[in-house]
């Protein structure tokens, strides 16, 4: 399992290194002169820009540009922003953010999709897994902006000034976790119609199965049955959607981070992109590639603590 | 709140076994309104974006910046209603020739550290921010002062293959220190309105304690100035982790103290956030509201709503030499201006935040003169189709509206487009640009022939500060190409005029010379909308968009 690991970890460097030179190119034939876009309407001072252009090697070709931000990573330098903010500034302060936010999200995801999944597969066909199915139909149409707008409105600011219950901060971090609370569910809503139809129809494959008639028929008690047979048996495909999902949570925070004023990476990538901030797109496209791989990784492990039948060497 | 307070340690205590750290950013702050109402130690809030840099006044070239160096630190000059300097730290400013000009500082002033407020503050302060080699984003307002150049050194063949020559000077030759209390500035140029740019944040002086060893402002200092102003830092401000920048009150300040003890910057990336954040309780003052909530919060705020003119004009503007026909021809551009219907525009696609152009110099410096644009920028279809016709315009073909697409431009450029159509029966084609700076690019490069969208926003409240840098013939920022000898000898006399009061009468003429060639048409005047909480009163925003924080009071 070990070497497994090790195999795997080695796997992701070519993957890293591609994904970096494919984003640095990217961002770099992007049009328009980077320096130019910091002053904004006005013409940007032409002493300003040479040495602006100097400092960050604007004039060099591509793959010499590329080179230097490579070279600065194996030194522990992420470079920084064209206006002067470490890119590990960033990592420190932004990911942290973003993180708390994909986390809250991918728990109440977690509960909840699997929780709703789990009384729709028992009672199939009856009424509660007509409205279960419903409901997540309504969770996927409605687009985050709205739900995001509308929570805000009305748990964060109506039920503030009509009730003086002051449970969900409108935005911000100042609360502590119960700031998350909002931004996580809005964020989870549509994963959490996934999740739910997922866990639905995985859980009654398995309870169709022959292990599984066997179990009741031997006597074992339902809730053994549910829970040791059935629900274990079908959490894989529902564990490989979670892992997946952390890392679309992450990048694709960037309204709702918006919507409560969350300071996080997804801001401050729409801006480095419109920027031409190579070192800080590239900084955090890669940090969010880590993440991907890491998740992939532990789902991959995962498989082999719900199935013992899986083994890695 | 407190209520909750159980709550939150159990719940943190599970989000920690998730593996997630505290929340990231030491944003501990408790929550001002709601965490203590009525309580004297509570900061009063303030709504910004998250500012560019470290809070360094010769790096702060932005408003969210300044608004909190505004608290921080107080300048030679103030602007009085009539947006005139008047002295603060300065005894006086004066010179019998408008270029040698000298400061004499009034005693008392300290910094926040304890140290005197001296010219070598100042001198050092704007040496540091005209030295290229900093990269100030500041650095050009230092450009009238004698020896910029030499610390600036133009690269001879723009991003060509030669570099730049080293510079041969690391302060501004131009600046003298006469005594602790007096220097001296000489200016390149003649002129006049010198003094109305020293209450730019640009301006401000720094302490010894800025500099480290090296002569570099330190990283310290960008987190926690030392300033000379009615607030100082509660804390440093980790720019870019923190969302939140807390100051206290300078209770050892020469000028009337600040009426509140406390003042906090909450960033803030999205508008109608931070306006439900006002409406809840949760900030104080909004120093600019997003467009949709201008109606409703007129009604529901009532005098706790403001609206006042801001220092920026939006132009459309032609390349006057290399463009299309219709771009060379005065005639036809004001064929274009009159077709234009700026009432409706301002009222229906700006709800209201931008109001009709007149002018070419805003309303917020002295010298505007409301109507001056006259006929040129009065909506009048039947006129605008007959000097259309009459000049050629049916021939000068399609019209072409650059904007960028990234900054909110399509709905007004489709708007004047409709009126161009409808009203010349010319056949328009907007043209989005995915980012501005192509368009300026085109635009150095000779390359762009038809209209382009161009905004402004002052340095300085000076009429000239609206002439020159856009319109005179050498200008960093003349895009229309406009090149007129009586405009420059205008400007030349503007200068040199003695007196602030008589430079306005020849700026006045040389903004008449404009008002006829229009390079550019004045669309729009952009307005300052801002709101507070039922928690503060006497809230005033100044010409800068700036809060006049020190006298901010409770309600």
């Amino acid at each position: 399992m070990g070497r497994y690991v090790v195999r795997r970890l080695l796997q992701a460097i070519p993957v890293l290194l591609g994904t970096t030179f494919l984003i640095f190119t990217l961002v770099y034939w992007l049009p328009g002169d980077p320096i130019q876009a910091l002053a904004g309407d006005r013409a940007v001072d032409p002493v300003f820009r040479a040495t602006m252009r100097e400092m960050f090697h604007l004039d060099e070709p591509l793959v010499v540009q590329y080179g230097y931000y490579i070279q600065g990573i194996f030194s522990g330098d992420f470079g920084t922003t064209f206006r002067g903010l470490p890119v590990s500034t960033i990592f420190e302060g932004k990911f942290q953010i973003t993180l708390n936010l994909a986390m809250t999200a991918l728990v109440i995801e977690a509960i909840v999709g699997i929780g709703l999944g789990l009384i729709a597969a028992l009672r199939r066909g009856k009424a509660t897994d007509t409205a279960i199915l419903a409901f997540t139909l309504l969770l996927v149409s409605i687009p985050t902006l709205v739900s995001g707008f509308v929570l805000q409105l009305v748990l964060g600011l109506q039920l503030k000034t009509s009730t003086g219950i002051d449970f969900f901060p409108v935005a911000g971090t100042s609360e502590g976790w119960r700031s998350y609370l909002l931004p996580g569910i809005v964020l989870a809503g549509t994963s959490i119609a996934y999740l739910t139809r997922l866990t639905r129809t995985s859980l009654m494959e398995t309870l169709r199965a022959d292990y599984v008639r066997t179990a009741i028929a031997k006597g074992m008690p339902r809730r053994r049955v549910l829970g040791r047979h059935a629900l274990r048996n079908s959490l894989i495909p529902l564990v490989t959607y979670l892992g997946a999902d952390l890392g679309a949570l992450m990048s694709g925070a960037v309204i709702t981070e918006t919507i409560f004023n969350l300071n996080g990476i997804g801001r401050q990538l729409v801006d480095s992109v419109y920027l031409s901030e190579n070192s800080v797109v590239v900084g955090i496209v890669t940090v969010l590639v880590l993440i991907f791989i890491a998740a992939n990784l532990i789902v991959d492990l995962l498989y082999a603590v719900l199935d013992p039948r899986i083994r890695y060497e | 709140m407190r209520v909750f307070k159980g709550a939150q340690i159990i719940a943190g205590t599970a989000v920690l076994a998730l593996g997630l750290a505290a929340c990231g950013g030491g944003d501990e702050a408790p929550n001002p309104a709601t965490g203590g109402e009525g309580s004297a130690a509570a900061p009063i809030v303030v709504e910004i974006a998250e500012p560019q840099h470290e809070l360094v006044p010769g790096n702060t070239a932005e408003t969210s910046g300044a608004e909190v160096l505004n608290a921080l630190f107080i300048g030679l000059v103030n602007y009085d209603a009539d947006k005139k300097p008047i002295n603060q730290i300065a005894e006086s400013i004066t010179s019998d020739d408008q270029t040698n000009w000298t400061i004499k500082l009034k005693d008392g002033y300290k910094f926040h550290d304890g140290t005197p407020v001296d010219a070598q503050s100042f001198v050092d302060s704007w040496n540091y921010t005209a030295n290229g080699a900093n990269a100030y984003e500041a650095n050009y307002f230092m450009g009238s002062i004698a020896g910029y150049a030499e610390m600036n050194p133009v690269d001879p063949d723009g991003d060509g293959p030669q570099a730049a020559p080293a510079a041969t000077a690391t302060s501004l030759t131009g600046l003298k220190v006469v005594d602790p209390l007096t220097f001296t500035v000489q200016l390149t140029n003649p002129f006049s309105g010198f003094p109305t740019m020293l209450g730019y944040t640009a301006f401000y002086p720094m302490p010894k304690a800025a500099f480290g060893p090296d002569g570099k402002v330190t990283a310290a200092y960008g987190e926690s100035p030392i300033g000379n102003g009615p607030f100082k830092m509660a804390k440093p401000w980790k720019r870019g982790v923190e969302t939140r920048i807390s100051l206290v009150r300078n209770d050892d300040y020469a000028e009337a103290k600040a009426k509140v003890e406390a003042v906090d910057f909450a960033i803030y990336t999205d508008l109608n956030t931070a306006y439900r954040d006002l409406q809840a309780g949760n900030i104080d003052i909004m120093d600019q509201l997003p467009a949709e909530v201008i109606a409703s919060a007129k009604a529901e705020l009532g005098d706790r709503y403001i609206e006042q003119p801001s220092s920026g004009i939006g132009y459309l503007g032609f390349p006057t030499k290399v463009g299309a026909d219709y771009a060379k021809s005065p005639e036809l551009r004001k064929a274009i201006s009159m077709a234009i219907d700026r009432k409706t525009i301002t009222e229906q696609v700006f709800s209201g935040t931008r109001v009709p152009a007149d002018d070419f110099i805003s309303p917020v410096v002295a010298g505007y003169r409301q109507g001056a644009c006259g006929e040129a920028c009065t909506y009048d279809p039947v006129k605008a189709k007959e000097l259309w016709d009459a000049n050629g315009g049916a021939q000068a073909g399609a019209i072409e509206l650059g904007y960028n697409a990234d900054g909110g431009h399509k709905e007004w450029i489709e708007a004047v487009a409709n009126n161009l159509r409808t009203n010349l029966g010319a056949t328009v084609e907007p043209k989005p640009v995915e980012k501005f700076a192509t368009i300026l690019d085109d635009l150095g490069a000779d390359k762009w022939k038809g209209l382009f969208r161009m905004a402004w926003i002052m340095d300085y409240p000076s009429p000239e500060n609206y002439l020159k840098p856009i319109f005179a013939a050498n200008a960093g920022s003349n895009y229309s190409g406009f090149n007129n000898k009586e405009f420059e000898e205008l400007l030349k006399k503007a200068d040199s005029a003695p007196t602030v009061e008589e430079g306005i009468a020849s700026y006045q003429a040389a903004d008449d010379i404009l008002l006829k060639e229009l390079p550019y048409i004045p669309v729009y005047f952009y307005q300052t909308n801002g709101a507070f909480s039922s928690n503060v009163k006497n809230v005033k925003i100044d010409p800068f968009e700036r809060i006049e924080i020190a006298n901010v009071e409770r309600a």
